[in-house]
């Protein structure tokens, strides 16, 4: 403990602090991690994925829903035991209980690297409140504010 | 500000914040704002998303800082958020 931030996270130190596994966790790396207040998360974004078959056969776009899912994990990461111990992982909020005036902007498609930033605003009990900001090559594609809970 | 303007404040805000399809004067003072009690009845039935949106809209009415904790008793009622808003801002002065 006493860990304050970190520079960047890769994917075994993320699997060792949030609970979703394959094909569910959609973060590949961590940057700029200040627990419990702040943090980057990034996504690569490839056509290999199975959505993709579906959303849509001539147009693939990464699904809004799975932009708001990037940001729940981001903040659930930033709310992770700074030590990625087990027992840490009960802290982790596990449930999305509001989206806030949430706004997409342009769409994502493969091969694009989503960047979701994430700021703890408060928290009042099991709940969390967390602003997010995605943006793809410095460009914003969504940004609003959600609750999470415990 | 007096108790009474306390109320009412908190009822608008209510009203205002959480898309009430009532009026604030409809909002009784002593009955229970979230999930009641077996067989109390009468109460806003609110939930715990709107727990938060009552908090963030105490602080931006009164203009006083809630601190994180469990209010269960001091959320009981629009008497006792009156009375918790009362002591916050006598706090702070």
């Amino acid at each position: 403990m006493g860990i304050l931030s970190v520079h960047s996270l890769g994917t075994s130190d993320i699997l060792a602090r949030i609970p979703h596994r394959h094909p569910m966790v959609l973060i590949d790396r961590m940057e700029e991690v200040r627990w419990g207040v702040s943090g980057k998360g990034v996504k690569c974004v490839t056509y290999s994925e199975g959505f993709f078959q579906g959303h849509f056969p001539d147009e693939p776009i990464f699904p809004g829903v799975l932009i708001v899912e990037c940001m729940a994990q981001t903040a659930a990461i930033v709310l992770s035991d700074p030590d990625g111990t087990h027992s840490g992982r009960g802290r982790i909020p596990r449930y999305l209980a509001k989206i806030n005036s949430l706004k997409f902007l342009r769409p994502v498609r493969p091969g694009d690297q989503l960047e979701i930033e994430v700021a703890i605003r408060r928290r009042l009990g099991s709940m969390v409140v967390v602003g997010a900001l995605a943006r793809v090559c410095g460009e914003e594609a969504a940004s609003g504010e959600l609750v999470l809970a415990g | 500000m007096e108790k009474e303007e306390i109320k009412q404040k908190l009822k608008e805000m209510l009203v205002e914040r959480l898309q009430l399809k009532i009026s604030p004067s409809q909002i009784a003072d002593d009955k229970p704002l979230f999930h009641p009690p077996e067989g109390s009845g009468g109460g806003l039935d609110l939930d715990s998303v709107e727990a938060l949106e009552l908090v963030v809209g105490i602080e931006a009415t009164f203009g006083v800082t809630v601190a994180a904790g469990d209010y269960k008793n001091e959320f009981y009622s629009i008497e006792t958020v009156a009375d918790f808003v009362d002591n916050l801002m006598k706090a702070s002065l």
